[in-house]
């Protein structure tokens, strides 16, 4: 591979390298406490005072910036996390067992793929009240079958190998076979598949947050900022770009490391669910 | 064939149920008691006890669940889903009443996947590593790093507000439709480039490239009339899924463009918690998506021999 | 197979599923714009040549305006659209102060006993498909009241809370109707205003006294077209009884997300919002900076406020309230997160209606520390605010009250569902402080007493305000059975104390009416429901 092909993946490396530092470190960065109202300071546009502004209750903005990327991606990342590692165990169960735990696992992945998952994953978060659990559900829900489909592919293909039938024949359990063997094999896919993954899960909890459904108030967070700022962005627009434009660099430098990731396994991944 | 797609339509009948299944479910797991909101909607009447049983018995609250699954699924076997709590309309009715309204917004929307979506991935991969390629990555990615409320909002205000070349709301003919589909688009034309890119570079490292090559072909020729129609196999079965992905996901726009859709429809059932049309639009779209995939997968079959044998790959 | 052959497959089928796709997008389309076409086109030619000439209006072309929802909901709907269309009339309507004026009934007498009422109806009245209105037809919608609750979207239709203890309706004559009651209601022309005494031609129902069609009233305006979630299209009423409207035709487009409402008015596709909910504060604000527009405002009947939960500690104690109450600013809730466009408030009972009482609003956050350390001493309390999920304005409001109460020792965690289960969360007792608010049914302010405070009220009880107060409920009885106005407006007063002392709920504000308009309509001018439709016109 070119050297000259990486940049764009390590640009995406470096960029996401700095927002996870930004969050990490927040409470250290942040120059006021994201949360300490002020009524007579409020959206204020940025001053020396207050670098990015202030919003409706004049908290400080560069402050919720700071600590406003933790929830999304810590929901995002748990949330594809179980979507993977339930994915790959159906995966896994259904093409090394296959047979009938194939069918019936096979018939479940097709009922979950087959529900609308944006109107799911709102009728889920609406449900159950916004909260990072109801929100960690909804998204694995519409999620752990892109994954389970590509592993199962992944399993079938590595079955057919011969070092497989020689372990059985040497008498290795079922259990270790995949734990040793099935499972280490296959993550090239399910690698890119998670970074694909990570993305649509921000883009989904925007959307969630765009209807009321996000992160619990007054916990800072970019998508809800953005979607609060519907209220006054017009005479205000460092309310919603600022916190867009955070959104806009963590999506681009996740898929630009999905597509670097890609491009190093050099496989195409058989995406399943439309965008949205 | 036959036997395939025997096979293929006999498989969808557990998923159908199963999908019915979990659709009634999300109505029994609600908290909130559907009586009361059917009753207290316009948040000033009083709602007494004995209205409150009444209700629950008009509408079968007070029966067992499975009572309840079996009562729904026989009606919704010959289309009816019951009706809305909240306005007491047929939902099945409503469904079909809005439906144009969803199909002809994912038409559009379709239609500029399948144009721009194709057109960039062939581009950028006839252009591999060269200024195009890489232009074209970089709006892709663009495209897909932009939630689509968000890329709403902004041409409501550029082309609706500012300009006022195009309505920013409502389905008065095909230009209030232009904002809405070309929002919905943006992220999926990025996929599907990105797909047919991948696609089109994995049919370049094949023999018959190379022979094609050797035997002196234009590079053109080679590209649209060899490796264009193999590499679309893939991209087809995408498209697929990308439009159930559209169908269901065009909830949000139709909000943000005031779309009397099924999708926004489903959206203020979820805010009323007005179960029946909640159960009803997730069986519907169910179906609908199962439907599209039978038929994505017999398409692939009659162009693709070799999958009939194979099975579901 | 070749290469060529799967391709010659791929391209046709390509080719076709293109064809079919796009055609019937634009069938679809076609359908649903036949029937708009002609209406729209010369709205947008209209608006066009509007905006390049700027001088020559017709006073006869459409004006479009906006809702939230379906402000004709339909045949399903008890009332058909609301009463802000001026399509159907009442016998009583409310005058600005929310004092009861006669519309179809001319006059009225009530008896000694206030058991007995008799309302002389205006004559020469017609319905739009040509029925004459008079005493029959106003027994006719009598009997479709009592036939059962009907339900509707605005308030249902429901004769025990319009017309409680009504005994009979008798026709003295073509034009005198008599109501007798088993009780005294001396306060019956408040709570029989609007909705409460709709009139409708008998012909359009059916057996069951559900619609069939378009609803035909008596107003200055009549539906000609009704498409669910689209529009509603009002045509002037030419044989009306009263002072005629000015538009021509007036059309209702349903638009529910109020950022789409605000782009249409400055895109110029629609001219003005109407019904609750019009736009926001922040929005509002925002357009008229644009000079274009302007704003019109009034009292409306909705107060917000906060329940708590006084069926358990920490609110269960009366101090503990006040301390909260006081700690809020409402000033600057009302000033910075509603523009200003709200009336802070410590009283349950809306200004709208004529038995209000005004009084000082207080915040002192010394008094509350005292308070709360009576009751709290050193030790914090954890509660829960339920708030709803869908509304930015009352999220910011939460979060400026979570992040002051610590100072008294209560710490806030914020949890937003959606009303239904909040509703069900209060009723579980499953909180400590919620956002709510509340619409006037009537302008008798009983209604709310009994509702909020009343031991068997069914928000006090819905809402667990635990209030459980023999002072009260004898109050509320006495009240009831007063057939003196005057005295009955002494025990109100004396309510209103007891709710502002209390607060079993802690008041809020007063919401006002806001509506912005393009100013190239006159006469828009908003009421504490709705605005007047048949004032408004081209603007000269």
């Amino acid at each position: 591979m070119k050297k000259k092909q990486m940049i764009p993946g390590i640009l995406g490396v470096i960029l996401l390298f700095v927002i996870i530092v930004c969050s990490i470190f927040a409470p250290i960065l942040a120059p006021s406490n994201p949360y300490a109202v002020d009524m007579t300071q409020t959206l204020m546009p940025p001053s020396r005072q207050h670098l990015m502004g202030t919003d409706i209750l004049g908290r400080d903005m560069l402050s919720r910036i700071l600590y406003g990327g933790r929830s999304s991606m810590l929901i995002a990342l748990a949330a594809t996390a179980a979507s993977m590692l339930i994915g790959m165990m159906i995966g896994t169960l259904s093409a090394y067992y296959g047979g009938l735990v194939d069918e019936v696992l096979m018939v479940i992945l097709n009922i979950f793929q087959g529900l609308p998952g944006t109107s799911l994953m709102i009728a889920i978060a609406g449900i159950m009240g916004s909260s990072m659990k109801s929100l960690m559900i909804a998204l694995v829900i519409t999620s752990w079958t892109g994954f389970a489909r590509i592993v199962r592919t992944e399993v079938l293909k590595l079955k057919t190998e011969n070092f497989i039938e020689g372990l059985k024949c040497l008498g290795a359990s079922n259990g270790t076979i995949i734990r040793k063997h099935v499972i280490p094999n296959m993550k090239g896919n399910t690698i890119v598949l998670f970074a694909t993954r990570m993305g649509r899960c921000i883009l989904s909890i925007a959307a969630l947050s765009f209807l009321g459904l996000g992160v619990q108030p007054p916990t800072p967070d970019w998508s809800v900022m953005i979607s609060d700022a519907r209220m006054n962005f017009r005479s205000s627009p460092h309310l919603i770009i600022i916190p867009g434009l955070c959104m806009f660099l963590l999506l681009l430098s996740i898929n630009l490391i999905g597509d670097m990731l890609r491009d190093i396994f050099d496989k195409k991944t058989g995406e399943a669910g439309g965008y949205q | 064939m036959i036997r395939y797609t025997g096979k293929r339509f006999i498989s969808v009948i557990p998923v159908i149920i199963g999908i019915s299944i979990i659709a009634f479910m999300l109505g029994l797991i609600t908290p909130g008691d559907p009586a009361a909101m059917a009753l207290g909607r316009d948040g000033v009447s009083q709602v007494t006890p004995q209205l409150l049983e009444n209700k629950r018995q008009e509408l079968g609250l007070d029966q067992p669940g499975l009572i309840q699954y079996l009562n729904w699924a026989k009606k919704a076997i010959k289309g009816d889903l019951g009706k809305s709590y909240v306005d007491h309309t047929s939902v099945s009715g409503e469904i079909l009443r809005r439906l144009p309204v969803t199909l002809t917004l994912s038409g559009y929307t379709m239609l500029l996947v399948c144009v721009f979506g194709l057109l960039f991935g062939v581009y950028s991969a006839a252009y591999l590593n060269r200024i195009p390629d890489v232009i074209m990555k970089f709006i892709m990615n663009l495209l897909m790093a932009f939630p689509a409320f968000w890329l709403g909002i902004i041409l409501i205000i550029v082309f609706g507000e500012n300009l006022k070349l195009l309505p920013t709301n409502g389905i008065d003919g095909i230009s209030s439709f232009i904002l809405p589909s070309v929002t919905l688009a943006s992220a999926n034309i990025a996929m599907t480039g990105r797909l047919m890119r991948s696609s089109m570079l994995e049919e370049f490292g094949k023999q018959y490239m190379l022979a094609a090559d050797a035997k002196g072909i234009r590079r053109t020729q080679i590209l649209l009339f060899h490796a264009l129609p193999n590499a679309m196999l893939p991209v087809i079965t995408y498209l697929g899924s990308c439009l159930g992905g559209i169908l269901g996901g065009s909830a949000v726009i139709e909000t943000i463009f005031s779309l009397p859709g099924i999708g926004s429809y489903v959206l203020e059932a979820i805010h009323a918690r007005d179960y029946p049309i909640i159960q009803g639009y997730v069986l519907f779209m169910g179906v609908v998506y199962v439907i599209i995939s039978l038929g994505i997968d017999l398409l692939c079959a009659l162009l693709n021999p070799k999958m009939r044998l194979g099975g579901k790959a | 197979m070749t290469n060529k052959n799967v391709f010659r497959k791929i391209l046709s089928l390509l080719i076709m599923s293109t064809l079919v796709l796009s055609l019937s997008a634009c069938q679809k389309s076609d359908q649903i714009t036949t029937e708009t076409t002609e209406t729209t086109n010369t709205t947008n030619t209209d608006t066009k040549q509007e905006e390049s000439s700027g001088t020559q209006v017709n006073p006869d072309d459409e004006i479009v305006l906006a809702g939230y929802r379906n402000i004709a909901p339909g045949i399903e709907d008890a009332y058909y659209c609301s009463v802000i269309l001026y399509v159907w009339e009442p016998l009583v309507t409310m005058d600005e102060n929310g004092e009861p004026v006669g519309k179809l009934a001319k006059s009225w007498d009530m008896s000694e006993d206030a058991k007995t009422w008799t309302f002389n109806l205006q004559e020469g009245v017609t319905f739009h498909d040509g029925e004459a209105f008079n005493a029959d037809a106003v027994l006719y919608n009598f009997d479709r009241m009592r036939s059962e609750v009907k339900t509707s979207g605005f308030y249902n239709l429901n004769i025990d809370s319009f017309y409680p203890n009504l005994d009979e309706v008798t026709k003295i004559d073509d034009y005198t109707v008599q109501l007798t009651f088993k009780e005294a209601s001396p306060s019956l022309l408040y709570t029989m205003t609007n909705f409460g005494s709709a009139m409708y031609s008998p012909k359009c129902f059916d057996d069951n006294y559900n619609f069939t069609g378009i609803a035909q009233g008596t107003g200055p305006f009549k539906i000609t077209e009704n498409v669910k979630d689209q529009y509603v299209l009002l045509e002037r009423n030419e044989d009306y009884w009263g002072e005629k409207a000015i538009a021509k035709s007036i059309r209702v487009k349903t638009i529910p997300d109020v950022n789409t409402r605000y782009s249409a008015l400055k895109s110029g596709e629609i001219m003005g919002v109407i019904d609750l909910k019009a736009i926001t504060p922040s929005l509002a604000t925002e357009l008229v900076t644009d000079s274009q527009f302007a704003i019109t405002t009034t009292n409306s009947t909705m107060i917000d406020f906060l329940c708590l939960n006084g069926t358990k500690a920490p609110f269960n104690d009366v101090r503990l309230r006040k301390a909260v109450s006081l700690m809020i600013d409402r000033d600057a809730i009302a000033n910075q997160i509603y523009a200003g466009y709200a009336s802070p408030t410590t009283n349950i009972l809306n200004y709208s209606t004529p038995f209000y009482k005004e009084y000082p609003v207080e915040y002192d956050v010394e008094q509350a520390k005292a308070l709360a350390k009576e009751v709290l001493g050193d030790a914090t309390v954890d509660v829960k605010y339920l708030v709803q999920q869908d509304n930015a304005e009352q999220k910011a409001e939460a979060e400026l009250i979570a992040a002051i109460l610590p100072e008294i020792g209560i710490n806030v965690t914020i949890e937003s569902y959606d009303w239904a289960t909040i509703k069900d969360m209060m009723t579980k007792g499953d909180y400590e402080i919620a956002r709510s608010q509340q619409g006037l049914s009537n302008m008798e302010a009983i209604t709310i007493f009994k509702r909020f405070m009343y031991s068997t009220g069914d928000q006090n009880i819905t809402y667990s305000l635990g209030c459980q107060d023999t002072k009260i409920d004898g109050l509320i009885d006495q009240a009831d059975a007063e057939i003196d106005m005057s005295k009955r407006q002494e025990i109100y007063d004396e309510l209103q104390n007891i709710s502002v002392e209390q607060q079993n709920v802690v008041p809020l504000f007063n919401e006002k009416t806001l509506m912005v308009y393009n100013k190239k309509l006159t006469g828009y001018e908003a009421q504490i429901y709705g605005i007047d439709l048949p004032k408004i016109g081209w603007a000269e």
